[in-house]
């Protein structure tokens, strides 16, 4: 419907402003306006139009189910309405016009919902969905002729709202971000990852919307032109707002002169926001009529990102491979005890380390793998910033993580089997992600470089005939063991190096399996990635925590002329030899390093000790006892919470020590335990820090603790203390509205079960704790330690 | 709207990690210190306000031009020698939640410490936006009351949402509320400053008597006040 590259298309300005100035927004819902005074509204679209808009947005910014809640109004209606209006003012636009030839599109407008998804809010991805859908929906149904997504700060919550759009209807979507003058959005998201993710889920404009003016925005329009190829629109406000009278700063005149400088720069659509008038666009229209139009293409890169960090591969990235059970047995420990944390662990260890990607692999038996997978995903996103890296064989794993993936992943993995091919790239289009090809089929791996590249060529063309582009597939030539197939490293790299040549492609390697079998592995390993490097391996899949293989990368990115200057080699090995140099030689007791809260040193003394004694006896002769002191001096105010912190992970150190010898041994973990607790932070809150800070003193206290995260429903309490027969739920609650439901939650579980309940909270006080029907109340971690002593022993 | 705090309070930290005048590791002092470092770079600390003339209905005060109904006998006795209120919105951004959430796994000593630099911060921008409001007032001669947030005394929580909605702090300084009523960012703080005519003298432990804690406060048996403004 657009053919951007010969021309500007015109968008209208604000509507808010225009009825603000017709004393029109008062009511709670302005929208109700729509209704209200319909003519107001036709008014203000028949002047932009007047004014040159080609597109004008329909009056729906803020209509969705969340904001009309309890206005009487309902969505449907206020959509009707609005995408009414428009058409009667196109109509009688048209009916005045001279000239025939002047169309104008209806946009139907959308805006965030105006709370926050998760994890920063408590709406899920689901919820945010069918808001959505609604809207499209009608706004489809009412005969809007596009939708436009607009304002949003959240990548995720407008990712939501593009599938919501393309699951629901066909108009062609825009989708336009608000951004600060740092160039992130309130939550973060960076114009490199809004581009590269709203291009890959294949909407057909993106842009820069409110928030500040055409000058501050020009540079983030620059920004975004490099990294995308599609329709940017720019939707400035009418300058700044001053603080006082809340007007903005720039007059007509201005707003036209500043805005004739983004056609030059690529910008196709162009239009005002907040403070702009007809007039702004009219003075627009006449001023860039005489504009030079610019548009250079990217080049195509292959580019990877999360919400707020973006990945070029255009040097050796490295993918860190501990996300995944295979060959771990802490790691299966972790996933069949539902221990997020671990998990988590694994992800800032590895980032931490240096790896720029993480892939995730959860698959197990027994586990319902597609729900895990989104929840593990959902949840590594919520703290790290490297992209990731979806791996599984279930294709249903595959989709519900790419559902909820904020940002542009890589899919592990896709082959050339035509059954595989044709399930897992409609999702890798449709989601926007890239995806890694491994260089076998039906037949097997291949013996041959070439059979491989043939393979690889299949992929590639597939994936084309899916619209995926070349530079998007990743090809993995794959690595044999060299103890079975000693043959075989060289034909990898071969095909390595041919599959760069002859295909033009990103290459892929899992490093670590070449040594398999052989003792010493890190020097196979080691020599074996510094071979690929050289044949022209851009993404190792390996351990980031190697030192040896980091090294071995630095050292590649140094020797090609990548690293320039060696400044990041000099960095990384400078800081290297002065903290080998304060590193302080240990020579405390396990006791000590506890009650100091010294970490390494407990885990130290920990492998110690397991030489001479059972981790039972260290844990109830050490570990218990000194943070049963390190609690009491808590409680006497002799040390204070960071301290008491600082003896917990010390602790942890230690049994983290011993949960591997168990793991290693296949012994149950739970013969460590004096027995489960739960832990939620209560439905509809989500302050979880105090419930945490329980967390770290209770688990190394010797209890285990099955954490049920935050904003948790009285159900999933419920079927946890049953399914694991619960002596001891605590449960949090920060605000008083939240404390409703957490009294709600005790009511449920002292219906249907025996379980005690204790509860701590900013607002909770004994008495109160004890009027909600509570066991106990928890002051502070000391005292949820104590309940936990007296109620489990 | 965007702020500078240029220094975090390093006694104020102390004090919200109940610190009670014990010896500090030299190791632990570093790692408070370096985290107030990181707390500055990573925080965003943005404010707005606007003045607002009020009447008194029976259900409450209402906030001319807005949809806003403030109820309560608490907000009618703050207010009761103001023709006119400020209302303002501060947050310290979402990106100190998410450093906050990811050290709380990693290292949650970090992660305690961090949160009570965060909650300095959001104390000292509302400090500082609220000196701003009293220069202002201070120019008409003018004085103010102090700030009042929506959970005290009898002021319904509720109140958050059609504040926020008036004064537009999702789209001017990415401020929200959930559905249960919980600001996000988390470290956000809204208020009502009355202006009045002459100069209030509030005692500060009525500061005190409208905190739900006031019979058992960990600070006041300290000896302390916390001072605590937000609903961090």
């Amino acid at each position: 419907m657009f053919e951007p590259e010969q021309c500007v298309i015109l968008l209208d300005g604000a509507m808010g402003t225009e009825l603000q100035s017709m004393g029109l927004m008062t009511e709670r819902i302005p929208e109700g306006v729509n209704r209200t005074n319909p003519e107001a509204v036709i008014d203000i679209h028949r002047r932009y139009i007047q004014s040159g808009a080609e597109i004008i947005y329909t009056n729906t910014l803020g209509v969705n189910r969340y904001k009309l809640d309890g206005s009487g109004y309902l969505v449907k209606d206020l959509i009707q309405a609005a995408v009414q209006n428009a058409k009667t003012a196109v109509a009688l636009e048209k009916e005045s016009s001279d000239n025939e030839n002047h169309s104008v599109r209806i946009a139907l407008d959308c805006g965030p919902i105006g709370t926050m998804l998760k994890p920063n809010g408590d709406l899920s991805f689901t919820e945010a969905y069918e808001i959505f859908r609604e809207i499209v929906v009608y706004g489809k149904e009412a005969g809007a002729d596009l939708v436009v997504f607009e304002t949003f700060t959240d990548l995720l919550e407008i990712k939501a709202a593009i599938l919501a759009a393309k699951e629901n209807s066909d108009l062609p979507i825009f989708a336009s971000m608000s951004f600060e003058e740092n160039g992130r959005t309130f939550s973060g998201v960076s114009i490199p990852s809004a581009a590269i993710t709203l291009t890959a889920l294949g909407v057909d404009a993106l842009g820069i919307n409110c928030s500040l003016g055409p000058d501050q925005i020009f540079p983030l329009a620059e920004e975004m032109t490099e990294w995308t190829n599609l329709p940017i629109l720019v939707k400035p406000n009418a300058g700044m707002p001053n603080l006082t009278t809340g007007k903005y700063d720039i007059s007509p005149d201005e707003f036209a002169e500043s805005m004739s400088r983004f056609p030059a720069i690529g910008i196709h659509l162009i239009g005002g926001c907040c403070g702009t008038t007809p007039e702004f666009i009219q003075k627009t229209k006449e001023r860039i009529q005489s504009c030079h139009f610019g548009k250079t293409l990217n080049q195509e890169r292959t580019v990877l990102c999360s919400s707020v960090k973006a990945v070029v591969v255009d040097r050796v990235r490295v993918i860190g491979e501990r996300i995944n059970p295979t060959g771990k047995k802490r790691f299966k420990a972790a996933i069949t005890n539902h221990d997020i944390a671990y998990i988590l662990n694994q992800a800032i260890e590895q980032t931490t380390a240096g790896a720029e990607i993480l892939d995730v692999n959860v698959g197990m038996p027994g586990i319902d793998e597609p729900t895990f997978m989104a929840e593990v995903v959902e949840a590594i996103q919520s703290i790290c910033d490297a992209p990731l890296q979806i791996d599984s064989s279930d294709p249903k794993a595959i989709e519900a993580a790419l559902r909820i993936y904020n940002g542009k992943p890589l899919v592990n993995s896709v082959n050339g089997e035509d059954k595989i091919l044709h399930t897992i790239l409609p999702l890798v289009k449709k989601y926007g992600a890239a995806v890694i090809g491994l260089t076998l089929d039906e037949n097997g791996i291949p013996q041959t470089a070439e059979d491989r590249i043939r393979i690889a060529e299949k992929i590639i063309k597939t994936a084309a005939s899916y619209g995926i582009p070349k530079q998007d597939v990743i090809i993995d030539c794959l690595t044999l063991t060299v103890s079975a197939q000693q043959s075989q490293a060289l034909e990898t790299l071969q095909a390595v190096r041919l599959v760069k040549e002859r295909l033009g492609v990103k290459t892929i390697l899992g490093v670590s399996n070449v040594s398999f079998g052989l003792p010493e592995r890190e020097i196979i390993n080691t020599t074996f990635l510094t071979m690929a490097l050289t044949n022209g391996l851009d993404l190792p899949i390996m351990n980031p925590n190697n030192e040896l293989m980091v090294n071995a990368v630095e050292a590649f990115n140094v020797l090609s002329n990548m690293d320039v200057h060696a400044e990041k080699y000099i960095a990384a090995h400078n800081a290297a030899q002065t903290a080998e140099s304060i590193t302080p030689v240990s020579n405390l007791s396990l006791e000590q390093a506890v009650e100091n809260g010294i970490k390494q040193a407990a885990a130290e003394m920990t492998s110690e000790l397991l030489r001479s004694m059972s981790p039972s006896q260290i844990i109830d002769s050490f570990l218990i006892p000194s943070l049963e002191k390190v609690g009491n001096r808590f409680e006497r105010g002799e040390i204070f919470l960071p301290q008491l912190i600082q003896s917990a992970t010390a602790a942890q150190a230690s049994f983290e020590v011993i949960k591997k010898i168990f793991a290693q041994n296949k012994t149950d973990q739970n013969t460590l335990s004096k027995g489960k607790i739960i832990l939620a932070t209560v439905k509809g809150d989500i302050h979880d820090i105090g419930k945490n800070i329980v967390k770290v003193v209770l688990e190394n206290s010797g209890y285990e603790i099955i954490d049920l995260g935050k904003d948790v429903p009285d159900e999933r309490i419920l079927e946890t203390i049953k399914n694991e027969n619960i002596q001891l739920v605590g449960l949090s609650a920060l605000m008083t509205t939240t404390v409703k439901n957490m009294e709600d939650a005790i009511q449920k579980i002292r219906k249907e079960t025996r379980c005690k309940i204790v509860v701590g909270g900013a607002v909770l006080t004994e008495s109160y704790a004890l009027s909600i029907g509570a066991d106990y109340y928890a002051k502070d971690a000391k005292a949820a330690m104590d309940i936990a002593k007296s109620v489990l022993g | 709207m965007q702020q500078i705090i240029p220094q975090l309070s390093y006694i104020d930290i102390l004090r919200y990690l109940g610190y009670r005048n014990t010896a500090i590791p030299k190791a632990l002092e570093e790692l408070i210190k370096s985290c107030m470092e990181l707390t500055l770079q990573t925080i965003q600390p943005k404010s707005i306000y606007h003045r607002y003339p009020i009447s008194v209905l029976s259900e409450g005060i209402a906030v001319s031009g807005t949809n806003i109904i403030l109820k309560g006998k608490s907000i009618r006795n703050h207010l009761l020698e103001s023709k006119e209120i400020f209302l303002l919105a501060g947050t310290i951004g979402i990106e100190m939640d998410k450093l906050i959430r990811t050290k709380m796994v990693s290292s949650p000593d970090e992660g305690v410490i961090l949160d009570s630099c965060a909650t300095t911060a959001i104390e000292m921008l509302m400090d500082q936006t609220e000196n701003s409001i009293r220069d202002l007032c201070s120019q008409n001669e003018e004085s103010i009351t102090w700030r009042f947030s929506p959970g005290y005394g009898d002021l319904p929580l509720d109140t958050h949402i059609n504040l926020l909605g008036a004064l537009d702090t999702s789209r001017k300084i990415g401020l929200t509320v959930s559905r249960s009523l919980i600001l996000i960012p988390s470290k956000s703080v809204t208020a009502i400053i009355g202006v009045t005519k002459k100069v209030i003298k509030i005692p500060p432990q009525d500061h005190c008597d409208t905190c739900s804690k006031n019979s058992d406060c960990v600070y006041k048996k300290a000896g302390f006040s916390c001072s605590n403004q937000s609903n961090a």
